[in-house]
């Protein structure tokens, strides 16, 4: 017995998922042709250089992030915490599904705003708006628009306190025994790719 | 004859070997195999797709090591994007990173497959021998006092409390220095992968094993379908993650996919097999796991000592009324252990909120499930357009009564245990601060996200039985209608085993060599 949830459950107003994705994901590279910015606006100190995410996917990407983490005294913010960076490494040495899913999973939500209420695209609007949307995601009732919130909360999460900057404000020791990190090859081939502007 | 671990580096043009067996996976099944069939005086090569990585590279970094041991950074997700799938990508595969329970198959499952699904040569008389050897070269004992953290402390108090059965875990390790990077790969070999034991066994008795190589497809004899003659793989670039544009090309008597649960079905899918064996794929499982945490007055740190000294064992068993409809149980409770970026990418909490719990971190407890797969709702699993594992997981309605009564018995034990707030792992912020009602567990949305929820034990999809229209493999772990294929991995259990599956993996991989060696 397999087919106990129908594909139709994956679905949001009767669109496929990839369809979906892609029709908002269209939408928004049409809306904001000739108007793409630098990657990340204000929630990082500087143009940044990526192999996987556009500049607007990382703008997205940063507005979320800042979003979700604290802002409390002793918390570094995103860019300090390299976040974007991190996971588009991360990305960058991951099945192309994967970065096909999560580039448009930015897009989709960088336009979803504009069903829930809101005449802009989701790294405009007010932190306090992010947030509320974001949580409002994580509940909602279609399968796709939950997947979406939740997994990105959780990879900004995840490379956000996965970094040393985030450690003495949650009390964390760091490696047992603070060895240094060990970069593998891998990240440092992406660290060449980045200073040496390959692609 | 001493063998030789090779990496991608050190194969600078394409080349054809030959071997008498030729496994792919260096993981539980493949390593376990691999050094059986040494013994026994074989020639064998191993192939793994990941790199190969020891103690020197292990920096106990939470990102830096999922990244050397974790399949695609531990990114992929099931096709409705809702549960992580874990698995390893490095030379003694998942096992580099498990938290080392070693549980033997409990005696009512290993009955149960018998009964159910046909099974022989796989019972008590058959895997008991081999745990007892495997009891000793993995060094399996419950753990002590020293190695129960406070969270591990907490749930056995609990468990005493609430009158719920439970257990010290076997372990698998030798002299462990309680640094709680049991998922970072452990620095000190002090836990028992596949790294330091069977990997190291099978290349000195002359195993040869090749890292960074990817097995691609299979060639069969011609004019027949029932022998592979060799194997083409492309030998991958380890820096950039991609074929390097060499190939290896392995020639041998018999070849074993053991490829783990989330690679060889798609392996055997993707060589074409599925039009002959229809079973191919199908009756996967993948143990998903459903979490909550605890906020405590006192310090916790849920990073360090051994993630599973102490796991309840009441409810490992699904329970059912007289009518046959699901009452409580089918998962293993145990304490979680997580570092701080798995820590707050699971909780449902944004902005200062995670800030305020973050900020508390030594303070946060946490409990965690391994589901057993409701039989009657297993997945499947298939090749994507990338040529990745596909994970369609139903979570039909009575794996979801399974999850949502094992996040109501961890509040439980939670709030028994002393904590003053908890929290679940699900994307619908639910925070409790007392126990009482939990009927809003009720209508948590299970499926695409709606708990946060990974799945590290994946099995089936080659599934065995002695019919090839619903299975793949026969009892010798040889796949129907092939006279030299095998796949020795969990991919065939017929369903979960109820228990971490590293030591049924193991023990099913000594029976395989058995028949291997009498082909």
């Amino acid at each position: 017995m397999h087919a106990l949830r129908s594909p139709a459950s994956l679905d949001w107003h009767g669109l496929g998922r990839r369809r979906f994705l892609r029709l908002l994901t269209t939408i928004g590279a049409t809306a904001v042709a000739g108007s793409l910015v630098t990657a990340c606006g204000n929630a990082t100190s500087g143009p940044l250089r990526l192999l996987v995410l556009s500049p607007s996917q990382a703008t997205t990407l940063a507005a979320l992030a800042q979003a979700v983490v604290p802002s409390q005294p002793g918390f570094p913010n995103v860019a300090q915490a390299q976040v974007v960076q991190r996971l588009d490494e991360e990305l960058w040495l991951s099945d192309s599904s994967i970065q096909d899913d999560l580039r448009a999973a930015l897009g989709a939500l960088e336009w979803m705003p504009l069903a829930y209420g809101h005449f802009t695209r989701f790294s405009r609007l007010a932190t306090f708006e992010q947030q509320a949307l974001i949580q409002r995601w994580m509940e909602s009732r279609f399968d796709l628009v939950r997947a979406i919130a939740t997994n990105l909360k959780l990879v900004a999460h995840f490379m956000y306190f996965g970094h040393p900057s985030t450690w003495g404000a949650i009390g964390y020791d760091g490696p047992f025994q603070k060895l240094p990190p060990i970069l593998s090859e891998q990240r440092k081939a992406y660290a060449q790719r980045i200073a040496g502007g390959a692609q | 004859m001493t063998g030789r671990i090779f990496q991608g580096k050190d194969l600078t043009a394409s080349q054809t070997i030959e071997a008498d067996v030729c496994i792919i996976g260096s993981g539980c099944g493949g390593a376990t195999l691999a050094k059986q069939l040494s013994a026994a005086g074989r020639s064998v090569v191993i192939l793994e797709r990941g790199g190969y990585y020891t103690e020197a590279d292990f920096d106990q970094d939470e990102l830096n090591m999922n990244g050397k041991l974790s399949s695609n950074r531990s990114l992929k997700s099931s096709a409705d994007g809702g549960t992580l799938l874990l698995s390893g990508n490095n030379v003694g595969g998942a096992s580099v990173h498990y938290w080392a329970d070693t549980y033997r198959t409990p005696d009512d499952r290993l009955a149960h497959w018998a009964q159910r699904y046909g099974l022989t040569g796989h019972g008590l008389a058959e895997l008991a021998p081999a745990w007892t050897e495997l009891d000793g070269v993995l060094n399996v004992h419950r753990a002590d006092e020293d190695h129960h953290n406070r969270m591990n402390q907490l749930l056995r108090a609990g468990a005493q409390k609430l009158g719920w059965a439970g257990s010290a875990v076997p372990q698998a390790r030798r002299g462990c220095v309680k640094s709680g990077h049991c998922m970072q790969g452990c620095l000190y070999a002090a836990k028992q992968s596949q790294l330091v034991t069977h990997i190291p066994q099978a290349v000195a008795l002359g195993a040869r094993l090749y890292a960074d190589v990817q097995a691609r497809t299979l060639q069969f004899q011609t004019g027949q379908q029932d022998k592979v003659q060799s194997l083409l793989c492309d030998v991958m670039d380890r820096a950039t993650n991609r074929p390097s544009g060499k190939q290896l090309t392995v020639q041998a008597q018999q070849f074993v996919v053991a490829a783990g649960g989330y690679y060889s079905a798609p392996f055997l899918i993707a060589n074409g097999l599925q039009s002959r064996l229809p079973a191919l794929g199908q009756h996967f499982g993948m143990n998903p796991t459903a979490w909550a945490f605890g906020l405590y007055d006192e310090d916790i740190v849920l990073w360090r000592n051994i993630p599973a000294a102490f796991g309840v064992e009441e409810f490992r068993l699904a329970r059912f009324d007289a009518a046959k409809k699901y009452t409580e149980g089918g998962y293993l409770l145990m304490a979680n252990q997580v570092q701080p970026g798995s820590l707050a990418g699971t909780m449902p909490l944004l902005g200062d909120e995670i800030g305020e719990w973050m900020g508390q971190a030594k303070r946060i407890g946490s409990t965690i499930i391994w589901l057993d797969d409701y039989e009657e709702e297993l997945g499947t699993i298939g090749v994507g357009s990338d040529g990745s594992p596909k994970v369609e997981y139903p979570y039909g309605p009575v794996t979801q009564a399974m999850l949502r009564d094992s996040l109501k018995k961890q509040v439980t034990m939670l709030f028994a245990t002393g904590a003053k707030k908890v929290l679940l792992g699900s994307a619908q912020r639910i925070l409790l601060d007392k126990p009482g009602d939990l009927s809003a567990i009720d209508s948590i949305a299970i499926t695409a996200g709606g708990l946060f929820m990974a799945a590290p034990h994946p099995f089936g999809g080659c599934r065995m039985g002695t019919d090839p229209k619903t299975s793949v493999v026969g009892m010798n772990h040889r796949v129907h209608g092939f006279s030299n294929l095998f796949v020795a991995d969990p991919s065939v259990f017929p369903t979960g085993p109820s228990v971490d599956p590293s030591f049924t993996i193991m023990a099913f991989s000594y029976v395989a060599a058995k028949h291997m060696l009498a082909a």
